[in-house]
């Protein structure tokens, strides 16, 4: 009894570093924790069918597969949270910030290769942030009246900057006035 | 014929050391000369001898049977202390190495199937992600929730009615 006792305890001291090297070797699904779920696969291999009979669309797909699997872990990662934060909003900042993101790549994808490189090699979004600020503003001032943008350019810096958010302000305002209706016609139907 | 002047103690203990085969070199042979030459010195000499040799016949103490027995009895706890704290640092050097080997094998199983078997994506990973698949031009350009609010900003790309 003692023997079959040992001969147990030396199989499972032995084999239990052989059992996790297997285990290790085994191939996870990466993102399986967070992964989405039953409902969410379904919708996804019915919208999957439909791009099957276009093929150009699929391919894209295949495409773009290939490139997100070819991303380090960790930038895969941070996709996924983005995407599974955005749709954790409600549907209205969803479509607003839809809006706003593709206004952005837009503009990205018309500017000049220099500054578009500048944006895409910042070193983090906060930096990113700040170059898209500057060249915003810089196109924004250009876009002004001469006689304007002349006086603009006469200011000290802190002037100026005060000088350009109530430039901005009354513009904003301006446009405002003009979305509304006229006064006595009701909006819409 | 007069009576030998007795030694001294100082005399006394060289001769002692001589007979001891204590003294060596220039004192050894300085004893050696003063006992051919010195009748008081031999004669001492010869007393001391027959002393020594008178020990020999004196009864010898023995240990008893149980000292032995009663020293090891002494020593048994203390043996087997030594025992226990070299079994208790062999389990644990045991152990570590045990854990040291599954950490080992659990990052040669992992980094090794990876080296060998590059992971290709297929139907499985294109119906997990199909949704960041689709907008993955975006999203690259985005990277995170914060800086797409930031955009949302009227100055940059928000709608600019909606916000006074």
């Amino acid at each position: 009894m003692k023997e079959a006792c040992v001969v147990i305890s030396r199989s499972c001291v032995l084999g239990l570093p052989m059992l996790v090297f297997l285990l290790a070797a085994t191939p996870g699904e990466e993102g399986a924790s967070a992964g989405p779920d039953a409902a969410h696969l379904e919708h996804n291999r019915q919208l999957l069918q439909k791009w099957k009979a276009d093929p150009e669309h699929y391919a894209r797909l295949q495409r773009d597969l290939r490139d997100f699997w070819a991303l380090p872990g960790p930038k895969r990662q941070q996709l996924r949270q983005l995407d599974h934060a955005f749709h954790q909003l409600d549907a209205k900042t969803q479509k607003r910030l839809w809006r706003a993101a593709e206004r952005y790549i837009a503009w990205l994808e018309r500017l000049p290769q220099a500054e578009r490189h500048q944006i895409e090699e910042a070193k983090g979004p906060q930096e990113r942030l700040q170059i898209v600020r500057m060249i915003r503003e810089r196109q924004w001032i250009e876009r002004l009246p001469r006689k304007v943008r002349e006086d603009l350019e006469k200011l000290p810096p802190e002037e100026r900057a005060a000088q350009i958010i109530q430039l901005r302000k009354q513009e904003r305002q301006q446009r405002l006035l003009w979305s509304r209706p006229p006064a006595g016609k009701p909006r819409g139907k | 014929m007069s009576e030998p002047a007795p030694l001294s103690d100082q005399e006394r203990a060289d001769l002692v050391a001589y007979l001891d085969g204590e003294l060596t070199g220039e004192a050894a042979r300085a004893m050696e000369a003063k006992l051919s030459l010195d009748p008081a010195t031999r004669a001492e000499a010869d007393a001391l001898r027959r002393t020594w040799e008178l020990l020999d016949f004196l009864p010898q103490p023995q240990p008893s049977l149980r000292f032995t027995h009663r020293t090891l009895e002494r020593l048994g706890p203390l043996r087997a202390d030594e025992q226990q704290r070299r079994q208790r640092w062999r389990m644990r050097c045991f152990g570590l190495g045990w854990v040291a080997a599954l950490l080992v094998s659990a990052w040669v199983g992992y980094a090794g199937y990876n080296w060998l078997v590059p992971r290709e994506p297929g139907e499985r990973e294109l119906l997990q992600d199909l949704r960041i698949l689709e907008n993955k031009r975006l999203y690259e350009r985005i990277e995170t929730l914060d800086f797409w609010r930031a955009l949302d900003a009227p100055d940059l790309f928000g709608d600019e009615t909606s916000t006074s």
